[in-house]
């Protein structure tokens, strides 16, 4: 029979729950300013395209999109291997896969912003 | 009146099975409890908890066509046929319909539901301003019956980590208790990924509670309560 674990409190979670929040509030945010965007705008080229990222305040917004999807993304998946993946290791792994995964792809959304409209 | 009951006798058989009965229910009948004793005249061998049978103890907390209540006061004539009795869904079977309530109850202490104050003891109770005593409303009147722990997913999968609604609900209960002394030590014992922020507010808790309370409200309230503490 599984007791209550002995442990007491290792005072973590409330930054998570808050970054959690936040970022649901920018992607929501953010999200709702692209549709308008995009139907008052469209952008039909790539030179639109690029015309549109040449602004840094727009890059910035992005930046901000991506690292608070990224975030989100973490703390969601990190919340469902608390739940479903009981041994250590195998919870373990699967997050250090989900970080390496996730930290690729915040350097690659960055070097698309940094570079590749330069 | 037809029903299929959980059955299990660990002592007598490999595994749990499903068995079915039709009776005939008496005009005094009107609980489901009531059709529970009923059973147990035609098949002695039928186990479940009991006491109060008016909703106050909360012993006989089963999961009634799939959804958690109490037998005493859920009425045969609302429950559709056949009527499917189980046990609080998640915990170990001891027989039947009766389940081990240990960790459950292991939550419940960790969530020490005393008054902690180190004040001199009054010569007579410790009083408290009506509008505090109020806050104590829709928390106090928790009954123990384990409905809304039982029907929480998160207290399946973590039932040693995850405190649970109703554990939560009595660290609530005295968090805001303007009598106790120690709301920062239960703060600081609540800070954690698994005790508290396991709940993903889906509110089974709330829907299940057969006194209507609301632990996903209480929980959202401790939740408050860390989040000022760090802004």
């Amino acid at each position: 029979m599984m007791r209550a674990r002995p442990l007491g409190s290792i005072h973590r979670g409330v930054a998570g729950f808050l970054v959690q929040r936040i970022s649901s509030l920018y992607l929501a945010g953010f999200t709702i300013y692209l549709i308008g965007y995009l139907i008052l705008r469209p952008v039909r080229d790539y030179g639109a395209w690029s015309a549109y990222f040449s602004s840094g305040a727009v890059r910035l917004a992005w930046g901000i999109f991506f690292a608070s999807l990224l975030a989100h993304v973490w703390l969601g998946l990190r919340s469902i291997y608390m739940d479903y993946l009981h041994p250590t290791w195998l919870r373990f792994t699967v997050s250090l896969v989900t970080a390496f995964i996730l930290i690729a792809l915040a350097f690659w959304a960055a070097q698309i912003l940094i570079r590749g409209v330069a | 009146m037809r029903f299929s009951v959980y059955r299990y006798n660990p002592d007598a058989d490999a595994k749990p099975y499903m068995q079915d009965y039709d009776i005939a229910l008496q005009p005094t009948d009107v609980m489901l409890l009531d059709a529970l004793v009923r059973l147990k005249e035609t098949d002695d061998s039928l186990s479940f908890r009991r006491s109060c049978r008016e909703g106050v103890w909360g012993s006989d907390a089963i999961n009634i066509n799939g959804r958690n209540g109490l037998a005493c006061i859920t009425r045969v004539a609302e429950l559709k046929e056949p009527v499917v009795l189980k046990p609080l869904p998640g915990q170990p079977v001891i027989r039947d319909l009766i389940v081990d309530m240990s960790q459950f109850f292991n939550q419940y202490h960790a969530a020490k539901p005393y008054l902690i104050n180190n004040d001199p003891i009054p010569e007579r109770e410790r009083l408290q301003a009506p509008e505090d005593r109020d806050k104590l409303n829709g928390l106090y009147e928790c009954i123990l019956c384990g409905c809304c722990s039982t029907q929480c997913p998160s207290f399946w999968w973590n039932p040693d980590k995850f405190m649970g609604p109703a554990a939560l609900l009595w660290a609530y209960r005295f968090i805001t208790d303007s009598r106790d002394q120690a709301t920062g030590e239960r703060l600081d014992d609540l800070e954690d990924p698994y005790k508290l922020f396991r709940c993903h507010t889906i509110m089974n808790c709330t829907e299940v509670c057969p006194k209507g309370l609301n632990p996903t409200k209480a929980i959202g309230h401790i939740r408050e309560l860390l989040v000022k503490r760090v802004t």
